[in-house]
């Protein structure tokens, strides 16, 4: 596959899932949906006192997939995608299936798809992947459309288990997160230049990292588990941190989460060489 | 206070904040209900912790009013000065995050209540406190402060003065009224702008921390946009700041990452200020900085492996999208620039051209033989040398080589007087733009251009050159005599005609590539012909081809032609033809060139006339106006609609004069019934404005309207205007 890179802006990166197509193929390393038994619950604000942001382009494959394992960790977590519109690969490279953001729900897109050629997207991991992603969720979710600090509570996927029970975290009460990680640069291009297009209303601090991670199945459960320790690196600082602080001393520590993020990622990074880094703090 | 209690407290707190989230209308009453708890200082930690969240939350929230901001904002306040006094980073940052937000609503109600100087005094108390912590606090209260900073920037800065641009809600130093007796104008702004000096510092003391000079970088584009007055300071000092060179020292893996992120930073903030100022005075300088910034990007290699990142066997399909990753790191081959040639001023023997011109002391350099090189790269490297030899060099190579004639010319006059001349031998020729040339006469001159330094000293005297013949020994002068470039035998007429239409042909590809120029300037006397190389230049300079410049040369031409008997066809006749093809190749938007093209001819034959009047020897040329004009005619006629008619009549009225053919054909218009009107319009239009032609036209006019019954009544009516007798009326009085 030999397309062009188009010259695009940030916010509108080409159909980047189409490059599952064709299937690859070997799935099986992607991280399967957990049994219904063990849903991952949003811990306490206590052990996670860091709120958490996945971007990709599409909101499907790699945010989603992040968006899983962070959840299923306990951590606060919501996902969103920068593209002008979802696209998931079609029968040719030429026919991509695409469908508006936060419209269509992936049960829609799921049941959909299933009808039109089961063969073709079970084999490319589409129906597989839009399966785990109507559990955690109900649709894709722009970032530019992201009204920041409208409380999110009561989100979900459209098939809950059973009565008032919440399979995945999709919550943030106060409708902020403190870390924003991107899948791609061209993402984390279009957030930092939303939030600087949004003139920060909120005055409010906000790690965006990007980590590059292809647009495919393996790439994207190599790159999830990454960020889940990135993730409680993150955490554990910001919890060292606390306590320091909450220290009967309380000595006026120079040091906070937000000045060892640079020294954490670049740990992170060397023990995750294949995953190119990035970082600014920024505000919403 | 005993744990339970707190947990109690703290789960009513909960209890109250769900409310809060499911209806904002609550955010007033709730709020007021717990301040006291959730600030109170003896308190557990725990409840102002969750208080100071609570408060960031609530004054950040989308949901609630400005204006239900503004009245709570003004009952916190005192709080907030209280728990700025805590330590804890969590809280003093949602303290100042509360306090960002705040900041312009408070200074809004101070313009609009000049009385309440309580609470701007404990508005000022709160900034004061917040800025004593801009530079030791601890990492997370500084990036809290410098938004709190870009906010005060923000409010005490002039906004948009345009009152088409102005935002109501903005607030800023535009909303403080004259004499406000708290708000004193100047002094805020001055505020401001040390404030800014502050920030703008990070950039200069060439220091990586990199929370808060990202942290800044991502807050400078709303003051640029928002803030005319300063914005020329802040993308000043941006441009000349390169995060790489700092960091290029370095290999410490994490420096050499946070340089990679803050060159990134600034880079997506520089393009978001190109975009959003495209067209501006300083786009141009923006993505010049942007250029330069991926120049030294390209030479930082980082030390993040891109290369060996994990490759799926097979997964070249999106092997595009990493094209960025895997940027060359080659930094090309360089090799280094020789020392310069140093000029020998040895005393030259002065025996051949060579050692006239030889300059180097490099005896590798001197013996190269530059007759070797292909012509085309000696060109090349001549014409690189010449644009970037250093003139005092080159001038000190030519002193030497005039201080060598010189003495040779001394040397000369004396070997003159002791015996007679030998016949002088044809001047070697010199040519500019032939450095290659090498006069094939012997050994002894086969290198007249040594190094490119000598070839330029060389050409740059070729107008002393010619005292050499006098100068060099004899032997060799001979082999110079004897030495004549073959003549190139003249062109035939065949042969000119051939280039001729290559060259025209090409000419008139330009002109169908050029643009029309977008607006006709009027210069009125002080136009020239062709003054820049647009269209209408073109045109000018074929029509005055055809018409004057080839005259001259054709009847040379022909002359020989005909003794060859040959047929040979004039080039302006050529030009003429080309002229004419590009005219009706599109004669509604080709109109201006062909009026343009048929007033030179008729100028041209006007003086042709007069020149054969004044010399009874020289035959005029053949007239040309009228048979392009009626060619031209023929050529547009089948095509001319009634919706053509400004163009059609224009061209009548710019030509000087309308020859009888012309009139037949318009005539052939008013037969035509869908175009008759033209024709008519075309007939009375020249009725009206050119009288030499008034009675042509009316003759024809007359003859249709005896002859044709379709058109009677359109030639009536010009008749009534201008023969009324014709059609039976008495004659009118003359007007």
């Amino acid at each position: 596959m030999s397309k062009p890179r188009s010259s695009t802006p940030p916010g509108d990166p080409p159909p980047s899932v189409l490059s599952l197509y064709p299937p690859p193929k070997n799935t099986k390393s992607r991280t399967p949906p957990p049994p219904p038994g063990i849903p991952g619950r949003q811990g306490t604000a206590d052990d996670f006192p860091l709120r958490f942001c996945t971007v990709c382009a599409n909101n499907q494959n790699r945010s989603m997939e992040a968006h899983l394992v962070l959840s299923q960790a306990g951590f606060p977590v919501i996902s969103f995608g920068t593209g002008s519109a979802v696209r998931l690969p079609g029968p040719s490279i030429d026919k991509p299936n695409i469908y508006a953001f936060n419209a269509t729900s992936y049960d829609e897109m799921y049941t959909e798809l299933k009808a039109r050629d089961i063969r073709l997207y079970s084999a490319n991991g589409l129906l597989s992947m839009l399966d785990r992603n109507r559990k955690i969720k109900r649709s894709p979710e722009r970032w530019q459309d992201w009204n920041v600090g409208v409380p999110r509570v009561g989100a979900g996927p459209v098939d809950k288990r059973g009565e008032g029970e919440k399979t995945y975290s999709d919550e943030i009460e106060s409708g902020i997160v403190d870390v924003v990680i991107t899948c791609e640069e061209r993402c984390w291009d279009a957030v930092v230049d939303d939030l600087i297009s949004r003139g920060a209303p909120l005055n409010r601090l906000v790690h965006v990292i990007n980590i590059d991670i292809k647009d495919n199945h393996e790439e994207a459960a190599v790159g999830g588990k990454g960020i889940l320790e990135l993730a409680k690196m993150l955490t554990t600082a910001a919890k060292e941190e606390r306590d320091k602080a909450a220290d009967e001393a309380r000595d006026f520590d120079r040091s906070s989460v937000d000045g060892r993020v640079p020294e954490i990622l670049a740990e992170w990074q060397e023990r995750h060489p294949t995953l190119p880094v990035l970082w600014t703090a920024s505000y919403f | 206070m005993a744990d339970g209690e707190v947990r109690t407290k703290l789960e009513h707190l909960n209890q109250a904040k769900k409310l809060v989230l499911s209806d904002p209308n609550f955010y007033p009453d709730i709020l007021k209900g717990i301040l006291p708890i959730i600030v109170a200082s003896d308190g557990a930690i725990e409840l102002r912790r969750w208080g100071s969240e609570f408060l960031a939350e609530t004054f950040s929230s989308p949901q609630i009013t400005s204006q239900t901001k503004q009245g709570l904002a003004l009952t916190c306040l005192e709080h907030l000065l209280t728990l700025l006094n805590e330590l804890e980073t969590g809280i003093l940052k949602n303290v100042i995050q509360c306090s960002s937000s705040i900041y312009p609503l408070v200074f809004r109600y101070i313009c609009h209540n000049k009385s309440e100087t309580a609470i701007w005094q404990q508005m000022v108390a709160v900034k004061a406190k917040i800025l004593s912590m801009l530079d030791k606090g601890a990492e997370g209260v500084r990036l809290g402060c410098i938004k709190f900073v870009q906010r005060i920037i923000l409010v005490q800065t002039p906004g948009a003065s345009d009152p088409r641009l102005v935002d109501k809600s903005e607030v800023s130093l535009t909303i403080v009224p004259l004499n406000h007796p708290i708000l004193n104008i100047h002094a805020l702004e001055a505020e401001a702008h040390g404030l800014l000096d502050r920030l703008l510092n990070v950039f200069q003391d060439g220091k990586l921390d990199a929370p808060i000079i990202t942290a800044i970088l991502n807050s400078l584009p709303a003051l640029i946009k928002g803030r005319a007055a300063i914005s020329n300071k802040i993308l000043n000092v941006l441009m000349s700041y390169n995060p790489l060179v700092a960091a290029t020292k370095s290999m410490v893996f994490k420096e050499r990452f946070v340089a990679r992120s803050l060159e990134k930073t600034l880079r997506t903030v520089l393009n978001h200020l190109a975009r959003a100022s495209s067209g501006g005075p300083h786009a141009g300088k923006i993505q010049q900085h942007i250029q330069r910034l991926l120049q030294s990007k390209s030479e930082f290699s980082i030390d993040v492996p891109k290369s060996n990142k994990r490759v799926l066997p097979g997964s070249e399909i999106d092997s595009v999208k990493r094209t960025k990753y895997t940027r060359s790191d080659a930094e090309g081959e360089y090799t280094p620039t020789p020392p310069p040639p140093t000029i020998q001023v040895q005393p030259s023997n002065g025996t051949t051209y060579k050692t006239l011109y030889t300059l180097t002391g490099d005896q590798a350099l001197s013996n190269f033989d530059v007759s070797q090189l292909p012509l085309d790269m000696a060109t090349q490297i001549t014409l690189a040398t010449m644009y970037s030899v250093d003139p005092s060099a080159l001038e000190s190579a030519v002193a030497t080589v005039r201080q060598r004639l010189a003495s040779l010319v001394r040397a000369a006059a004396t070997a003159a007087n002791a015996r007679p001349p030998p016949p002088p031998p044809p001047p070697p020729q010199f040519d500019d733009d032939d450095d290659d040339y090498v006069p094939a006469g012997g050994e002894d001159l086969d290198e007249p251009s040594r190094a490119s330094a000598d070839a330029v000293a060389y050409s740059e005297d070729s107008d002393d050159s010619y005292e050499v013949k006098d100068l060099v020994p004899a032997t060799s002068r001979d082999k110079a005599a004897a030495m004549e470039l073959v003549k190139m035998p003249d062109l035939s007429p065949a042969q000119i005609q051939e280039a001729c239409e290559g060259t025209l042909d090409r000419m008139f590809e330009t002109i169908t590539t050029l643009d029309k120029p977008v607006k006709k300037e009027r210069m009125g006397f002080n136009r020239l012909a062709a003054t820049n190389w647009d269209r209408d230049g073109w045109i000018t300079i074929l029509s005055r081809l055809s018409t004057r410049g080839l005259s001259g040369i054709d009847a040379e031409i022909t002359a020989k032609a005909q003794e060859d008997r040959m047929h040979y066809e004039a080039l302006s006749g050529q030009v003429r033809q080309k002229l004419y093809m590009y005219v009706i190749g599109d004669f509604r938007t080709r109109m201006d060139a062909a009026i343009a093209w048929l007033n030179e001819e008729w100028y041209n034959d006007r003086l042709q006339e007069l020149a054969a009047k004044g010399n009874s020897n020289k035959t005029p040329l053949e007239p040309q106006y009228a048979k392009w004009m009626a060619k031209i005619m023929d050529g547009i006629f089948p095509y001319l609609e009634t919706t053509d008619r400004n163009i059609f009549l224009r061209f009548l009225s710019e030509l000087p004069t309308i020859p009888p053919p012309v009139l037949a054909n318009i005539r052939g218009l008013c037969l035509d019934p869908e175009r008759s009107n033209l024709g008519f319009l075309a007939f009375q239009y020249l009725c009206m404005l050119k009288p030499p032609v008034r009675n042509d036209v009316l003759g024809i006019v007359e003859e249709l309207w005896h002859n044709h019954n379709d058109v009677k009544t359109a030639a009536r009516k010009l008749l009534v205007k201008f023969r009324p007798h014709v059609v039976g009326l008495p004659p009118k009085e003359a007007t």
